[in-house]
C-alpha cells in the first residue's frame, strides 16, 4: 500500500532548486509599490465624481434600459461596440434583450428565481481585480442551480474591454439566504478584439464590472446579466482611498453601516484590543437597509477599515495596507464558499442586517506603523445590487475612534 | 538595503525551494510553481511594507500561494494545462520505479479539482489538521473530510491503494492562525 505522505514528499523533492531570484523579486516589489503610490496620488476628483454620478442617477430613479450600457460612460474617447459580438465577447455592448446570436440576456430583476451579481472586492491585486460572483435565488426553498458558463466582464462606455471566463465547479444548492459564491479575478488589461479596435494595454478610466451567467434552476434557464458596479481604474490598478477626504468618498444613502474598530495585537492567535505592540486593527461591521423602498437587494462584501486624521484625510486604508482576514458572519461553514480574503453576503434584510469582520495590519498608507494618536475609524463595504440599473457607490459609516498610545 | 529587502532575500534563499516544492504539488509543473511563488512573494511584500520576520513572511506567502491557486480562473487554466502535459507512461517495474511513482502521483494530483487537491496537499504534505485546513480554505470540517475522501479515492484509481488517516484523524486540532 502506498503512503500518500511519502509519495508527495518524494515528488516534491524532485523539484530542482534555484528558480527564484531575490533581486528580481525585490525589483518587482519596488515597481509595484511605486505604481501604487503614483496611482494613489493621481486619483481624486475623477473617481469620486464618477461614483457620485452613479448615486445621483439612482436617486433620480435610475437610468432606463438603454443606459444599462452607459452606466460607466465617460466623455473622452468612447469605446465603440463590435458589431455582431456575441454576449460576453470582447467588444460586446452590454445590454439585456435578444442578442445577434439569438440568445436572450435578462437581468436578475426580471427573473427572480435566479439572480446573479458581482462584487469588486479587492482593490490591490496589481493588474487584476478580484471579484466575488454571487448566484442565488429569490425563493425560500432550496433548489439545485447549475451554472454552465459564468463570465466576469469589465466595460468602458458599456462595451466589454476585459473579461474572464470563470471555471465553475458545476452545480450548487441555493435558496434565498443561501447563495453560491464564485471567486475570480479579472484582468485590468484590454482584451483583444477581432476588429482590432478598442483600448489596448492597461485599462484606465471609469469602468464597470458585470457578470454574465448561464444558469438553470429546475425548468427555468436564463442568461443573466448582473452587476454594473462602478470601479475606477488607473493604469491597471484600482486605487485606494489614501489621501482622500472621507467627506468626499462615495456613500450609498439607502444603507447604514455601523460597527466597531479597535487597535491591539494578536496574542496566542487571537486579537486582543488595547494590547501592545498595537500592530493590528480589528473591525466588525453591520449593514442595514434604511430605505428598502428605494433600494434593490443584492450582495455585499469587501469589508474595509479606514482611519482618518483630524483633518478628515484617510491615513490608513486596510484595502491597500493588507489583505487581512475578511469574513461574512454566515459564510464560514458553507462548502461552496471559497477561500481567501473575500466573501459575499446579502443585504436585503432590513430587520436583521448583515456584516463582516476584518483583521488588518495597523499601518499607515505608506506601510509604516501607526503613530500615536487618535483616529476616526470608518467602515466601508462594496455593494452589488441584483438590478444593474441600481448600481451605486459603496456603503460608508463612521465606527468611532481608535487611539494608538 | 531596506528591512523588507533583507527579509525577502532571506526568505528566497532559505525557504524558496520549499515554497516552490509546495506550489509544485498544487500546480503540477515547475514553471507554474515558480510563477505562483513569485507572484505570491511580490503580492505579500507589496502589501506588507514592514515585514522583518522571514517566518512570518513565509506564512503570508504560503497563504497567498494557496488562495491564488484555489481562487479564480487561474486554477482552471493551470488545471487544464497541466493535465495534458502530464500524460503518464504505462506503469512498469524496474530501476526507474521510484521515478515513475513520483510522476504518477503528480499526474494523479492533476486529476483532482483544485480545492480537493489543495486539501490533499495541505493534509498529506503540509501535515495540517482537518480543522486547520478548514480554516485555510474557509470550508467546514465536514467538507474538508469529504474532499479528502474524494481525493484519496480518485488517487487510488491511479496509484492503487493508498494509506491515509482521514477517518481516524481527531477533528478539531489546535487553533489555526489568526491571520
Amino acid at each position: 500500500m502506498n503512503d500518500l505522505r511519502d509519495l508527495l514528499h518524494a515528488a516534491a523533492d524532485d523539484v530542482p532548486a534555484g528558480g527564484l531570484r531575490s533581486a528580481a523579486l525585490a525589483g518587482r516589489v519596488r515597481r509595484r509599490r511605486a505604481a501604487r503610490t503614483a496611482t494613489r496620488s493621481a486619483v481624486g476628483v475623477g473617481a469620486v465624481g464618477a461614483l457620485a454620478l452613479g448615486a445621483a442617477q439612482l436617486r433620480a430613479g435610475g437610468p432606463g434600459t438603454d443606459s444599462v450600457a452607459g452606466a460607466d460612460a465617460h466623455a473622452a474617447s468612447p469605446v465603440a461596440p463590435l458589431a455582431g459580438a456575441d454576449p460576453g465577447a470582447c467588444g460586446w455592448a452590454v445590454a439585456p434583450g435578444v442578442q445577434p446570436d439569438g440568445t436572450t440576456v435578462t437581468t436578475s430583476a426580471a427573473t427572480g428565481a435566479v439572480r446573479a451579481t458581482v462584487l469588486p472586492v479587492d482593490t490591490a491585486s496589481g493588474g487584476t481585480l478580484d471579484t466575488t460572483v454571487v448566484l442565488g435565488s429569490d425563493d425560500e426553498d432550496e433548489a439545485a442551480l447549475t451554472a454552465d458558463a459564468v463570465t466576469v466582464l469589465v466595460t468602458s462606455d458599456g462595451v466589454v474591454v476585459a473579461r474572464r471566463d470563470v471555471d465553475v465547479d458545476g452545480s450548487a444548492v441555493v435558496a434565498r439566504q443561501k447563495p453560491w459564491y464564485v471567486w475570480t479575478d479579472v484582468p485590468l488589461a484590454a482584451c483583444a478584439r477581432p476588429d482590432g479596435a478598442g483600448p489596448t494595454g492597461e485599462l484606465t478610466g471609469d469602468l464597470a464590472v458585470w457578470v454574465l451567467a448561464d444558469v438553470t434552476r429546475g425548468s427555468r434557464a436564463a442568461v443573466l446579466l448582473g452587476g454594473g458596479t462602478p470601479v475606477h481604474v488607473e493604469h491597471g490598478e484600482v486605487p485606494g482611498y489614501c489621501g482622500e477626504r472621507v467627506a468626499d468618498l462615495p456613500a450609498d444613502p439607502s444603507v447604514r453601516l455601523t460597527g466597531t474598530a479597535a487597535v491591539g495585537a494578536v496574542v496566542d492567535q487571537e486579537f486582543v484590543a488595547g494590547a501592545e505592540p498595537f500592530d493590528a486593527l480589528r473591525t466588525s461591521q453591520q449593514l442595514d437597509v434604511v430605505d428598502p423602498g428605494t433600494r434593490a437587494a443584492g450582495a455585499l462584501g469587501g469589508t474595509r477599515l479606514l482611519l482618518t486624521d483630524a483633518a478628515g484625510t484617510v491615513v490608513s486604508d486596510s484595502a491597500t495596507a493588507d489583505g487581512g482576514i475578511d469574513r461574512a458572519g454566515d459564510a464560514g461553514g458553507d462548502p461552496w464558499v471559497g477561500s481567501g480574503d473575500r466573501y459575499g453576503g446579502w443585504y436585503d434584510l432590513p430587520d436583521v442586517g448583515q456584516g463582516g469582520q476584518l483583521l488588518a495590519d495597523a499601518v499607515t498608507c505608506d506601510g509604516d506603523p501607526l503613530p500615536s494618536g487618535t483616529y476616526d475609524a470608518w467602515g466601508a463595504m462594496s455593494l452589488a445590487p441584483w438590478d444593474p440599473d441600481q448600481a451605486a457607490g459603496p456603503a460608508l459609516g463612521r465606527l468611532g475612534t481608535v487611539t494608538v498610545p | 538595503m531596506a528591512d523588507w529587502e533583507r527579509t525577502l532575500e532571506v526568505l528566497v534563499r532559505d525557504r524558496g525551494p520549499a515554497l516552490v516544492r509546495y506550489a509544485y504539488l498544487l500546480t503540477g509543473d515547475v514553471a507554474g510553481a515558480e510563477d505562483l511563488v513569485q507572484d505570491a512573494v511580490v503580492a505579500t511584500f507589496v502589501r506588507r511594507g514592514q515585514l522583518r520576520d522571514p517566518g512570518a513572511a513565509e506564512s503570508y506567502v504560503r497563504r497567498t500561494i494557496l488562495t491564488t491557486f484555489v481562487d479564480g480562473t487561474r486554477r482552471g487554466r493551470r488545471f487544464r494545462d497541466v493535465r495534458h502535459l502530464l500524460v503518464r507512461a504505462d506503469s512498469h517495474e524496474g530501476p526507474e520505479r521510484g521515478v515513475q511513482e513520483r510522476t504518477d502521483v503528480v499526474a494523479a494530483l492533476a486529476d483532482l479539482p483544485p480545492r480537493v487537491r489543495a486539501c490533499v496537499v495541505l493534509r498529506f504534505y503540509e501535515d495540517l489538521t482537518i480543522a486547520e485546513i478548514a480554516r485555510e480554505l474557509a470550508l467546514s470540517d465536514g467538507a474538508v473530510k469529504r474532499y479528502l475522501s474524494d481525493g484519496t479515492r480518485t488517487l487510488e484509481r491511479r496509484l492503487g491503494p493508498v494509506q491515509d488517516d482521514v477517518e481516524t484523524h481527531v477533528v478539531g486540532g489546535r487553533p489555526g492562525r489568526a491571520r
